[in-house]
């Protein structure tokens, strides 16, 4: 009898141990809950996750790899602050966790095979060892990177290559498509590259695209002494991964016409819509915004706008969650009641994602040599911006405003745009996926948010 | 008198001793050149060592992909959820008997991103016609589907119809003539093969297979996945005395020891790569002190032999 009553309690507390272990939080708002009548409307849905608190006990072990670049241009303060930076990571790991290190010029040498990490002492010494001179085959050392963490690949453990680049990937293949299409296979795997580059000198272009591609971070650090907050910030967050393979499917009713998500690689098919996600992390809110069209509501009634199923591998049970959650909408004739009702936290994030695109198509622009054009996109986007920020007072959306006229006011310099491109890629890449404050903005003065006059460049 | 002394002298033994030097210059010489040779055969076969590193990583990428291609049933969400899923493709395809691209099918509404951009990479291939599944292959007429089966008289039913749906995707509703040859069609033989072509930055590969169905079923690789596994399992920069290079048609993709080329510098050893790195040579660097060995030394020996010799008459 005893042992009945003990097999039950047993049975319960194993069970209670899913039912209230932590989950995701899904939560779909829209910016817009409440539509005019009458009205054919393209209206954003915010799928948010954030992810739950990390209990440090139970942190999933990591599988990192750190690919530093020991080119020539890398010698001196550059190096040292890199290898600084990179012991100070190492550091921070456990006994479970694995490392390798792999350092690259002209060619690639892995200095620490995949190893877990019981003596860093053999680790540390590896990295102080590093010398700078040659070129920068940067695609052979994230190869050599991914290659070590695919032998203890493990769906338990978290898998990131630490990219650190200050120059042109000048050996081997080097263009962004080509890194890209090695970030699509990678985070098929499980595996994401997070790029650092250093200074002014190397190809945003090309880590940007080779972190969005397999879904990591892209961080600038302008200084070598940012070096070090920049290892800590993207260790931070391949410490508290809680969730990999985040599948979120989102289907709309029939009448509901998905048109685009912002910023994100999606598969649109139909009435459905996946988006895949490597990780989320503790605490840390990502969301996708899709923008639907919404036939003209003709009384006042609800109406189902989207329907999301999402699926992650819980890092901390080890188990697959499954969630999911449904939107709708009111139709009103009532204008006031339309205004009123506007979620100002998903109208800030749909301004901040809009004007990150256009500040995207400034870039473009003035890639192409077209200063003028790229100007007026950034100052009319300073401007929607100054409006939005009116409806929606934020600390968000003044931040954006400053990071947007501080491109206006650098982007025609040529010796400023060098520095400047490789924030706006930062800042950019940071809210469309990461949803998190980018560091090259953080130390901007900030200024009052206003409208800017047209005839403030000629001025100028 | 003494001119003629002299002609005599000369001709038994300055002439003789000059002859040897020469002679022995041109043996050293001679030697020299042999021993290049058998040096360069030596690097030769090193790369070609290489090479067979290079058509195992092909044949184990063969071995690990051909079974993604034994699809029987052709249902585009398990065909998208293996583009999606497999690190090694980009995209799956598959052409009927008729060799139409039937997935991902040309001018369908509702094609993914990703199927879209597979047409834009692919389009020379689909535009020229080429049949680069076997260029002479004949349509097979007539054939009786032979299928080693198992399965319950229920299951086999479930099958039938998973055929006909099939059938009904790859062929469309209103069967033809050729469908009905299909239906009751035997097994070819199956067969597989690569399939290369240029586009963007190089070397694009197909891996595809022809099943009994007579089907074909191509893998288009991640061509930067591929590169990168290659260089993944080539060794590290390590050696000081020599530099072995990897490039393709139009640039190098990767290089391994540290030997410092300098400009415009040939290589003491060169290959091309066999089917389907047909493009890639492998190039093999090293100094020239390394290459000739003590050749420099025996020639400056003979030639202060000589000197010596001719100071003393």
């Amino acid at each position: 009898m005893n042992t009945k009553k003990l097999t039950i309690f047993t049975a319960a507390l194993f069970m209670s141990f899913f039912i209230y272990a932590d989950q995701v939080r899904l939560q779909m708002v829209t910016p817009t809950p409440v539509l005019e009548i009458g009205k054919k409307t393209p209206i954003y849905v915010k799928v948010s996750l954030t992810g739950f608190e990390m209990k440090k006990t139970t942190r999933a072990p990591v599988n990192v790899s750190i690919v530093l670049d020991k080119s020539g241009s890398m010698s001196g303060d550059k190096l040292e602050k890199a290898k600084l930076a990179a012991i100070e990571a190492v550091k921070r790991l456990q006994k479970n966790d694995i490392i390798s290190i792999v350092a690259y010029d002209s060619g690639v040498r892995v200095l620490v095979p995949a190893t877990k990490i019981s003596d860093p002492g053999q680790v540390i010494s590896a990295i102080q060892e590093l010398k700078a001179s040659g070129g920068t085959a940067l695609f052979a050392g994230v190869s050599k990177g991914a290659a070590e963490i695919r032998k203890f690949l493990a769906k338990e453990a978290v898998s990131r290559v630490i990219l650190l680049s200050d120059g042109q990937a000048n050996e081997g293949p080097k263009t962004p498509a080509e890194l890209g299409e090695l970030g699509m296979s990678l985070i098929k795997e499980g595996i994401s590259v997070s790029t650092i580059g250093l200074g002014s000198g190397y190809n945003e272009d090309l880590m940007s695209r080779l972190a969005s591609k397999s879904d990591g971070n892209h961080l600038f650090a302008e200084t070598p002494e940012k070096l070090i907050s920049a290892f800590n910030n993207e260790f931070g967050d391949v410490l508290s991964v809680i969730a990999q393979e985040v599948v979120c499917k989102i289907t709309c009713p029939a009448g509901i016409r998905p048109i685009r998500i912002l910023g994100r690689d999606a598969d649109i098919r139909g009435q459905q819509v996946t988006v895949q996600m490597n990780q989320l992390y503790s605490n840390q809110e990502k969301f996708i915004m899709l923008e639907v069209e919404v036939p003209a509501g003709s009384s006042l009634t609800t109406q189902k706008i989207a329907s999301c199923e999402l699926s992650y591998a819980n890092m901390e049970t080890n188990v697959t969650d499954r969630l999911s959650s449904e939107l709708s909408i009111r139709f009103s004739n009532d204008q006031k009641q339309v205004a009123e009702a506007i979620n100002k936290k998903a109208m800030i994030a749909s301004v901040t994602l809009e004007a990150t695109l256009r500040n995207e198509e400034a870039m473009a622009l003035r890639d192409q040599g077209k200063v003028k054009e790229a100007q007026q996109v950034l100052l009319m986007n300073c401007n929607i911006i100054n409006k939005k920020l009116m409806l929606c007072p934020s600390p968000e959306l003044k931040s954006q405003w400053n990071a947007n006229k501080n491109d206006l006011d650098n982007i025609a310099d040529s010796s400023k745009y060098l520095i400047q491109r490789k924030k706006m890629k930062e800042q950019n890449r940071a809210n469309i996926y990461n949803q998190k404050e980018p560091q090259a903005y953080k130390d901007l003065k900030q200024e009052k948010p206003q409208e800017i006059q047209a005839d403030y460049l000629q001025k100028k | 008198m003494k001119a003629k002394l002299l002609i005599i002298f000369s001709l038994i033994i300055i002439i003789p001793t000059v002859t040897i030097i020469c002679l022995g210059v041109n043996l050293t010489r001679s030697e020299s050149n042999l021993v290049k040779e058998k040096f360069r055969e030596l690097l030769t076969e090193k790369l070609y060592d290489v090479e067979k590193d290079l058509a195992k990583i092909l044949e184990d990428r063969e071995r690990v992909l051909l079974p993604v291609t034994d699809i029987q049933s052709v249902d585009i969400s398990t065909l998208r959820y293996i583009s999606s899923q497999n690190a090694l493709i980009n995209q799956i395809f598959i052409l009927n008997p008729k060799r139409e691209l039937v997935y991902p099918a040309m001018k369908t509404n509702g094609l993914t991103y990703t199927e879209k951009s597979f047409h834009k990479r692919t389009s020379d291939i689909w535009e020229s016609g080429e049949k680069f599944y076997r260029p002479d292959e004949a349509i097979p007429q007539n054939q009786v589907f032979k299928k080693e089966s198992t399965e319950k008289p229920g299951q086999v039913i479930q099958q039938q119809e998973q055929v006909e749906q099939q059938q009904n995707y790859l062929y469309g509703s209103a069967k033809n003539s050729y469908l009905t040859n299909l239906t009751s069609s035997t097994s070819v033989k199956p067969e597989s093969g690569w399939y290369t072509w240029y586009r963007g930055q190089g070397l694009n590969f197909i891996l595809w297979k022809r099943n009994e169905s007579d089907l074909i079923v191509g893998l288009e690789l991640n061509r930067a996945r591929l590169i990168s596994d290659i260089i993944a399992a080539l060794p590290d920069s390590t050696n000081p005395k020599e530099l072995i290079v990897l490039k393709n048609a139009s640039s190098e993709l990767y290089r391994w020891g540290q030997y410092s080329l300098s400009e415009d510098e040939v290589p003491k050893a060169q290959i091309s790569l066999n089917v389907p790195l047909q493009s890639w040579q492998l190039c093999y660097f090293t100094s020239d002190a390394v290459f000739t060995g003590n050749y420099s030394k025996s020639l400056m020996f003979n030639y202060a032999f000589g000197g010596i010799i001719l100071i003393i008459l």
